[in-house]
């Protein structure tokens, strides 16, 4: 594209003060038809040759590999750093010494040898031997039993149970038993446990598998291929019973129905029961009607056979809130119905006899005595046998009158004694 | 000190990358050897093993030499039957000559013969001047012959070595090998490897059980966890070598005439079985029967490229005769015209390295003709490799059984042994792994070598001068395992 300057430039100069430049192209354009008008336009500022980039600098230098214990040369070429990145200074060979692996092995010194490690099998020179190899083959067993040479032929399972038991020994020297933590541990059961007749005879029959016949392997493959078979079979048996289970909308539990055995957990189902029924707007339950029957168990005496004894009718195990009873088992019984509200009745279990022998108790001995003895005076016996509804009532009355009785006569002392002071003094 | 990295983590992807130290490699084997840098993915100088001797006594190498049809020139193999080193110094030598003869860039004429060492002599006034003695233009060229070696020397010096070994090599031979690396070479650093074990690095298998089949030699080795099982290394003579005798065999049996390409001059084409017309060449003095018995090699590789068969199976061949009369014959021609095509013959070669029963008999009849036996076919040295290993690494081994060398490539060799040895252990999963490449089977150890050298981890296994120096040649036994 031609720019105003180029415009300028291709006309004479007295014309440029006055040209106007959108009119001015076509003219240029007809003017020289044959000079390309486009000039490429560089988006960028391309240095000149010799100053283009800077060609990496590689160096052909040696350095000693820090894995090698001697002073072995190693030349390699190396890139010189360029200036902007600082990062990689140190030498290639470095970043191999991780892979620098060495097997581990436990050392142990000769008296500790002469102590401990002892072998009838194994001379101290073996000994040493084996854990050269041990140590030259990177711990891989199949390799030091091929590598190991000595005068006397040792299989690998001899080889593995004497390397093993004289770690485990080292093991237990350095941290005794009872220090180890769990994994020494671990692994120090493990080094015990190693049985070389064992794994001598796994390895027999591994030989033995290895070499088994076409014809037997053929028929495992077909046995396994129906075993697979028959296990997939099993599973479209099992979601097509499940499938006929759920057309036949049978109702499945889905909490275990033991946990209410109890007579404790059945009271509590009882009320979480009887609470969710009373948010609902029509309650279906009824709450219990709690009857004051008076716990008529006879205490000393049983002359009525054993039929007679009463539940307690507490109010929290009541299964029916009206009593179905007919007159004359109410009587007898000795249940009284009590409307709720009118009367507070004594919570838990009572003797019917205490309420005929607890009154005749008062707090002083002296009390006790002269109650004792009005009532021998009316005639009411001392023991009485059956605390039936009606006689306890009569009783009950008898000593209310008792005890106004009692107290009428502390009054009537006291004013006697008021006036035998008053008469003395006044006699006085 | 450096953290050590447990066994079980994976390298970061930096790391893959090794660190090149240009270290060379060396893989001689008993056909060719290669040579080359580590680090890279071919050998750069693959020279033939066998070497020429002049009349004079002067040795020749190379590829070059061998093959020039001349009277009085002999050809002979420095590695005897087994595949080990027979002949030290020429094996030094040759060594040294597939180093230095390619992988060190190309030589600057040397300074005795470029003419601008020459003493400058007087000149008498009209500019002439006086020829030098015979004597010391002698000494001239001993000085310019030492100047030669040491340039050359300083090629030994700048790079560790890193050489391969078969697994049965004796340990003299290693002690030898060492020996000639540090004091004849000067070398800094050396180590000597198994060429199964590189064999399996290269196919990136740390567990394998390798399967060699090379020129004189087959051998089977077992490596676990990166380390040979030396009890388990088995070789047995049936490989290519065996298997060219069996085509000359073959030929003798059917009168198919053998002729190598030197001979031929010119040739007509003939129909099959018809006799040759061809024009031979004529020679004052007829090469030595050495070199005749190399280009008939020549042509019986051409042959085994492009004819021979194994059966794939299933089953032997005796078998499935009906089967393999169905399918098409391939034809092969002579270097002098004379062709034909093999049909059953194709299989039948293939077949002799997997069951040396029915390998062909010696036309000669001759007692000293070798013999195989039933424990050296191919299948039988896996069986009895694997038996002397532990049962608990067997199923690990059989499931990565590589197939390396360069007489491994004819056609379906792999099909065929893995069905073999599925047979002899129809019950763990038995797979061989073959590369497809020419290039990767042929020069497999020596790939193996160049990534072993490659590798940031392997500097510590360096011999380096300084312990040869203080442990002697017997370091190489401990350290080179």
């Amino acid at each position: 594209m031609t720019t105003r300057s180029d415009i300028i430039a291709a006309l004479p100069l007295d014309f440029a003060a006055t040209v106007d430049p959108v009119r001015a192209a076509p003219s240029a354009a007809r003017a020289t038809p044959n000079q390309p008008i486009a000039r490429r336009r560089r988006l960028h500022k391309k240095p000149a040759l010799r100053n283009r980039g800077r060609a990496a600098h590689w160096t052909y230098d040696t350095s000693i590999p820090p894995t090698r214990r001697d002073q072995l040369q190693v030349r390699r070429w190396r890139r010189a750093a360029p200036p902007s990145d600082s990062a990689d200074t140190s030498p290639a060979a470095s970043k191999f010494a991780k892979y620098d692996i060495k097997a581990e092995v436990p050392a142990y010194d000769d008296e500790t040898y002469a102590q401990h490690l002892t072998h009838p099998d194994w001379t101290k020179d073996e000994t040493d031997r084996l854990f050269a190899t041990y140590e030259d083959c990177y711990g891989k067993w199949p390799v030091i039993a091929d590598h190991y040479v000595a005068d006397s032929h040792k299989t690998m399972e001899e080889m593995k149970s004497r390397f093993y038991s004289i770690s485990a020994t080292l093991l237990n020297l350095q941290t005794p038993m009872t220090a180890m933590t769990a994994s020494e541990y671990s692994a120090y059961d493990v080094l015990k446990s190693f049985d070389p007749l064992k794994e001598a005879s796994r390895k027999k029959l591994a030989e033995g598998h290895l070499r088994r016949p076409r014809n037997e392997v053929d028929e495992e493959t077909v046995l396994l291929s129906e075993l697979q078979r028959i296990m997939l079979h099993q599973n479209t048996l099992d979601s097509e019973r499940e499938d006929l289970r759920r057309r036949l909308q049978h109702p499945v539990a889905d909490q275990n129905g033991y946990q209410y055995s109890t007579s404790q957990a059945l009271t509590t189902l009882w009320q979480q029961l009887l609470a969710a029924d009373r948010m609902k707007k029509t309650q279906r339950l009824r709450p219990l009607d709690i009857s004051g029957a008076r716990p008529s168990q006879s205490g000393a005496a049983a002359n009525l056979p054993g039929a007679d004894t009463t539940t307690s009718a507490t109010p929290q195990t009541a299964q029916q809130s009206v009593v179905d009873m007919s007159k004359q088992d109410l009587q007898r019984f000795g249940v009284m119905v009590v409307q709720a509200g009118q009367e507070k009745l004594p919570t838990g279990i009572s003797f019917a006899s205490d309420k005929l022998s607890k009154p005749r108790v008062a707090k002083s001995s002296l009390q006790t005595d002269k109650i004792a003895a009005t009532l021998t005076h009316i005639g009411v016996p001392e023991l009485i046998p059956l605390p039936t509804l009606a006689v306890v009532e009569q009783f009950e009355r008898i000593m209310a009158k008792m005890q106004v009785l009692l107290d009428l006569r502390k009054v009537a002392e006291k004013e006697e004694q008021e006036l035998r002071v008053r008469g003395a003094e006044m006699g006085v | 000190m450096a953290a050590v990295l447990p066994p079980t983590q994976a390298p970061p992807k930096e790391d893959y990358a090794g660190d090149e130290i240009n270290a060379l490699v060396l893989d001689p084997g008993s056909y060719t050897t290669r040579a080359g840098f580590a680090g890279e993915d071919t050998p750069k100088s693959c020279t033939p093993t066998h070497y020429a001797v002049l009349a004079s006594g002067e040795r020749v190498y190379g590829e070059n030499a061998i093959h020039l049809p001349r009277g009085d020139v002999e050809i002979k193999n420095p590695f005897d039957s087994e595949g080990l080193v027979e002949d030290w110094e020429t094996a030094a030598k040759l060594w040294e000559y597939s180093i230095t003869s390619r992988l060190t860039g190309t030589r600057q004429t040397p300074p005795s013969k470029n003419g601008l060492n020459n003493d400058p002599v007087a000149k008498d006034g009209e500019g002439d001047t006086t020829m030098a003695d015979d004597a010391d233009d002698a000494d001239d060229a001993e000085k310019m012959e030492k100047m030669e070696d040491e340039e050359h020397g300083r090629t030994w010096e700048e790079y560790p070595l890193l050489m391969s070994e078969p697994g049965w090599n004796p340990t003299k031979a290693r002690e030898r090998t060492i020996e000639l690396a540090m004091e004849e070479w000067g070398v800094p650093a050396f180590y000597l490897a198994k060429t199964g074990q590189l064999a399996a690095y290269g196919n990136g298998k740390a567990t394998a059980l390798v399967v060699d089949v090379g020129h004189q030699n087959t051998s089977v080795t077992a490596v676990i966890e990166g380390m040979v099982v030396r009890k388990s290394i088995m070789h047995s003579p049936v490989a290519s070598s065996f298997l060219s005798t069996q085509i000359r065999n073959m030929f003798a049996a059917n009168q198919i005439p053998l002729t190598p390409h030197y001979m031929v001059k010119t040739k007509q084409p003939v129909d099959a079985r018809a006799p040759s017309s061809a024009t031979y060449t004529k020679f004052a003095t007829p090469p030595h029967p050495s070199f005749r018995l190399l280009e008939e090699e020549r042509v019986l590789t051409s042959f085994k490229e492009g004819v021979i068969q194994a059966w794939p199976g299933p089953g032997r061949l005796e078998q499935n005769l009906e089967a393999v009369k169905l399918q098409p014959p391939r034809p092969f021609e002579m270097p002098d015209g004379w062709n034909t095509v093999f049909g059953l013959e194709r299989y039948k070669l293939a077949e002799t390295l997997f069951d040396t029963a029915t390998a062909y008999p010696d036309p000669t009849n001759s007692s000293s003709a070798f013999k195989p036996t039933s424990d050296q076919s191919l299948p039988s040295l896996v069986r009895l490799s694997i038996e002397a290993c532990d049962p608990d690494t067997r199923p690990a081994l059989l499931a990565n059984i590589v197939l390396t060398g360069a007489g491994s490539l004819i056609e379906k060799l792999d099909k065929r042994l893995e069905t073999d040895v599925a047979a002899l252990y129809p019950n763990p999963r038995v797979r061989v792994l073959a590369e497809r490449g020419t290039v990767e089977r042929k020069y497999g150890a020596w790939i193996g070598g160049s990534v072993l050298g490659s590798l940031g981890t392997f500097h510590q296994m360096w011999v380096s001068r300084e312990e040869y120096e203080e442990f002697g040649a017997g370091i190489v036994g401990r350290r080179c395992r």
